[in-house]
């Protein structure tokens, strides 16, 4: 037996006029990809080879799927046109459709089926073509073309059924159905570490997070301190859940990041867009540090470290001539004392020491001195060996209190420029944490980018006054 | 934005048309902290408020501290699903009483 699974955009626009973000069979579904759930009944009921039918190309769902090898089955994709009815659909996949019985799922919606059983008896009783159907599909066992105007409908007389998938309405009702008392029918992402609980790889919890089955997270994940995650919550792959924030009876899709001290329950989160079950709206949060879409989590981290170190560098060259001539101003007037200090450098806890000059008491040329970030000057040299980031949190000093906020700070990276100084913020402030743990979430050498042109720019126009601690 | 006052007895009533954001969230906050001077009890009706941030948040926020310090209280009323939906997941909506109607709400005071 063959599979054929044909997405129509009159079936999946409303997924890609709401979402798109991704292709509407990539739709996470208990963090499993619509698709998905189709392929494995299709490997149930014994097929070896499956053909994915679209209108339009699905990049991320190809790359997902491939050619089927994880699945131990062959995957191949054709395209359709819009105006094209299933039957046209067939006759234009023939080849592939050609001496063979079909199974057939025509459509947007969600399967229940149980993996425990078996499926793969229909091509032996199959005599006539059979359907059960859903109001957004079908699913249809046929031998030939021919048998599709002659159809009968085995809904009654058949183990599984189907589910529309019309609005986010369904896709929060499939999810929470599947985690409360079907978990067990379905090959899920994740590991079983206790009843109800499905966790992915290389999940970071912090301090104290609360996990209350059942609940679904993804891979690359990171739970802040105090989070409440459940009942009834789906973390998708690589978000970020910050501290406080509680998520009951929500869908979270991957790569988005949640905020501190959110409430977040009967809703979906996809990037910085929020769904509410109950109002049945969609909001757009133009607030990153309240929700926002994660950049790929896998900074390649060789690359950014080359940029950091080789911009450190440039500005050491560009700097240096009016650094020692200020240098030798500042000398002069008395006005010129270096300290060393020990900073943390990462969240692991390794630390530097670092040549700093200590701010000018209102000399002339120490005020010139700041303007031009010539203050920075020696820590661009621990830049550009490596040891901290051009641009990054405010440097940590080495002390137990800091070594016990590290714990709580997985993206801590000490930089040079700092983030909340970028915008201005009273170091040691609600705001400056909030704003250094979201911009550390967020790294992008993009971003950093943007964060240095704004603190230059801020030299010339704001007086950022520092809080001591 | 545009702001408009009315005083119904005791209560103060405030409507927001438009948005509440960054860019004027200091208009509302010198606004409500000029009607506290006359009435402590006032409504907020959020029915033609279309979007409110964090930064609208705090400008509440002030105004619910001032009034409260006062012997008073800030409520809200009529809110809009999406300003509800910011209101609930920064859990502001915990801390301000609100009412499906202005009716409702300034029956509340009596």
């Amino acid at each position: 037996m063959k599979a054929l699974i044909s997405l129509r955009e009159k079936d999946i626009g409303w997924v890609r006029e709401t979402l798109g973000r991704f292709h509407p069979g990539m739709l996470p579904i208990a963090n499993k990809p619509q698709v998905e759930y189709l392929i494995d009944f299709a490997i149930l009921n014994g097929c070896s080879d499956v053909r994915i039918v679209m209108d339009e190309l699905g990049r991320d769902l190809e790359n997902y799927f491939g050619n089927g090898i994880r699945w131990g089955v062959r995957i191949s994709y054709a395209l359709s046109s819009c105006s094209d009815n299933i039957e046209q659909v067939i006759e234009k996949n023939s080849n592939f459709c050609a001496d063979s019985s079909l199974l057939i799922m025509d459509g947007f919606f969600f399967i229940h089926y149980d993996k425990n059983k078996a499926y793969d008896i229909r091509a032996e009783i199959l005599s006539q073509a059979m359907a059960v159907s859903c109001e957004s599909g079908s699913v249809f066992y046929c031998s030939n073309i021919k048998e599709l105007s002659s159809m009968i409908d085995i809904a009654t007389e058949v183990d599984f059924s189907l589910s529309p998938l019309n609005s986010m309405d369904d896709v929060f009702q499939m999810t929470v159905q599947i985690l409360d008392a079907e978990q067990e029918h379905y090959v899920l992402p994740g590991y079983g570490s206790a009843k109800e609980v499905l966790m992915g790889r290389n999940v970071e919890l912090e301090r104290n997070v609360q996990i209350r089955p059942p609940v679904i997270i993804g891979n690359n994940v990171r739970l802040g301190k105090n989070a409440i995650i459940g009942p009834h919550a789906a973390i998708g792959n690589d978000s970020v859940v910050d501290q406080e924030t509680e998520v009951k009876e929500s869908i979270v899709f991957p790569k988005s990041y949640l905020g501190v001290c959110l409430t977040l329950q009967k809703k979906i989160i996809c990037g910085d867009k929020m769904f509410s079950v109950k109002e049945g709206e969609w909001l757009e949060i133009g607030e990153g540090f309240l929700l926002s879409q994660l950049n790929d989590l896998r900074i390649r981290p060789f690359f950014r470290k080359l940029v950091d170190r080789s911009a450190a560098f440039l500005l050491i060259l560009l700097l240096f001539l009016p650094f020692y001539f200020l240098r030798t101003a500042r000398l002069f007037q008395n006005d010129w004392i270096i300290r060393n200090k020990k900073y943390f450098r990462n969240a692991q806890g390794q630390h530097c020491q670092v040549k700093e000059v200590v701010p000018s008491c209102g000399t002339r040329s120490g005020r010139v001195f700041e303007k031009l970030s010539l203050d920075c000057f020696y820590k661009l040299f621990s830049a550009a060996a490596g040891k901290l980031d051009l641009v990054g949190n405010q440097p940590l000093e080495v002390n137990m209190y800091n070594m016990r906020r590290l714990q709580d700070f997985t993206f801590y990276s000490a930089g040079v420029f700092t983030y909340s100084k970028s915008e201005g913020l009273v170091l040691g402030s609600l705001e400056a944490d909030i704003t250094e743990r979201f911009y550390a979430a967020n790294k992008s050498i993009l971003q950093d980018g943007r964060v240095l042109t704004r603190i230059m720019h801020s030299r010339f126009t704001v007086k950022n006054m520092e809080v001591e601690k | 934005m545009k702001i408009e006052y009315l005083k119904k007895e005791k209560i103060g009533l405030v409507k927001i048309w438009g948005r509440l954001d960054g860019l004027n969230a200091d208009i509302l906050k010198e606004a409500v902290l000029a009607y506290l001077l006359e009435t402590t009890s006032i409504l907020i009706d959020c029915a033609e408020l279309e979007y409110i941030d964090s930064v609208g948040l705090g400008a509440l926020l002030a105004g619910l501290k001032k009034a409260v310090a006062a012997g008073g209280d800030i409520r809200l009323a009529d809110v809009r699903p999406k300003v509800k939906m910011t209101l609930e997941i920064t859990r502001v909506d915990q801390i301000f009483l609100s009412y499906d109607t202005v009716g409702s709400g300034v029956t509340s005071w009596i």
